[in-house]
């Protein structure tokens, strides 16, 4: 993933354009990250709690969520974008 | 009327009587192994409970395994039915390996300690310094082979091919790359009917066996090798398989205990030395070899002979 508006010596041409590509990008990592983190908490994480720190059990269960997370939005992202590209080509 | 008379009276008819039997019978079974097969799994889920329940800092990571499964559908089954609760139960980070055809497994194997091997050599050139000042470096730049992730082999076929990946993955040093084949150029007409699938089959045929290894003493690795783990399973696939199966299905209580405790072991680490005399012939008696398959894949599945030189330093999960 790349964080745009990063690098201080690039020129800014289009500077409005830049900026809210980079605000919109901003908003979908922070939107993924506030999903994730709800998600995998309501699944791996239970209510009762024993202890303030993660147990082993909790935290192998974030990393594959998370894992499975991230495959499962990339998987859909690449397919919607062949569908756009399909529609694309069509029209 | 007597007893008998007023007691027959009372009675459904013989038939229903005999269905009924049956049914409740039946069912009585499944049911009371079901229940018992509920309480095996409880009495194991709180023998691995001091495992899961242990404080994990978010820089650390949980015990890795690589668990070899047995390419057909009883061996995925069997490792999910029982082994995979262990697992999860025990908070263990594994990893399954399902290779398609046999040999894999020891491909894998092999190469895995010839990789240990690649990244020690590097280690020892470039002079690295252990101090307790280093981070801890980032998980993607982590090195591919670490002697503390255990290889658990699902079946006696996989333990084999295990066996055998790790005796000639210490004794033999990785061969050299073969040279590339010079591409032969089809004739235009017939590759336009050829499927390029046909054409690639052949071409495979056509090349020559991977030359045999040389194995010797001197290539043993200094470094500790992976603890290796057994995990009993059965062949049931197939139509001579089907009453097996429905009597293990009704006794499932005994292969969960059986099995289950064998993950336990592996879940909670303990090890002892390799014995060399009855560690490679476990699960004989469960071993599958189909009459379609090649020679060499029904070769790799054959006994194996460890040298001493590479049991002395192996062990085992207990």
């Amino acid at each position: 993933m790349s964080y745009g508006g990063g690098y201080p010596q690039q020129p800014r041409i289009q500077s409005g354009v830049n900026m809210s590509m980079a605000e919109q990008e901003l908003e979908m990592v922070t939107t993924l990250f506030n999903n994730i983190v709800d998600s995998c908490h309501t699944k791996c994480i239970a209510t009762r709690y024993h202890d303030n720190e993660l147990n082993k059990g909790e935290s192998v269960c974030i990393d594959r969520c998370v894992a499975k997370y991230f495959e499962v939005n990339m998987k859909v992202g690449q397919k919607l974008t062949a569908q756009a590209n399909q529609g694309q080509q069509i029209v | 009327m007597t007893v008998l008379t007023s007691i027959r009276a009372r009675l459904p008819s013989r038939n229903w009587s005999i269905f009924w039997g049956l049914t409740s019978s039946l069912s009585g079974a499944a049911c009371y192994d079901k229940y018992q097969l509920g309480q095996v799994r409880a009495e194991l889920d709180q023998a691995t409970a001091a495992l899961r329940n242990e404080i994990c800092k978010p820089t650390d990571t949980p015990r890795r395994i690589r668990v070899y499964v047995a390419p057909t559908h009883w061996g995925r089954y069997w490792f999910k039915e029982y082994v995979k609760p262990v697992f999860d139960a025990a908070a263990l980070d594994y990893e399954i390996l399902e290779p398609k055809v046999a040999g894999q497994v020891r491909d894998s194997v092999r190469e895995l300690l010839w990789t240990g091997k690649d990244e020690h050599r590097a280690r020892a050139a470039s002079g690295h310094k252990y101090s307790p000042f280093t981070p801890p470096t980032p998980i993607l730049e982590r090195d591919k082979f670490d002697a503390g992730e255990g290889l658990v082999a699902v079946g006696p076929n996989a333990w084999r091919e295990v066996l055998r990946g790790v005796s000639e993955g210490c004794l033999a040093e990785r061969p050299p790359a073969p040279p590339p084949t010079p591409e032969s150029t089809p004739s235009t007409t017939d590759a336009a009917t050829d499927d390029p699938a046909a054409a690639k089959t052949a071409k495979a045929d056509h090349l020559p066996p991977p030359p045999p290894l040389d194995l010797s003493c001197h290539n043993i690795p200094t470094f500790p090798l992976p603890p290796l783990g057994f995990i009993t399973a059965r062949q049931q696939a197939g139509w001579t398989g089907f009453p097996s199966r429905i009597y293990h299905w009704f006794t499932e209580r005994y292969t969960a205990r059986e099995v289950g405790y064998e993950a336990l072991a592996i879940a909670l680490g303990r090890v002892r030395p390799f014995n060399i005399q009855t560690d490679p012939a476990r699960g004989a008696k469960d071993i599958y070899v189909h009459d379609d398959w090649e020679q060499r894949h029904k070769d790799v599945v054959q006994d194996v002979q460890v040298p001493g030189s590479v049991a002395d330093r192996l062990y085992m999960y207990q």
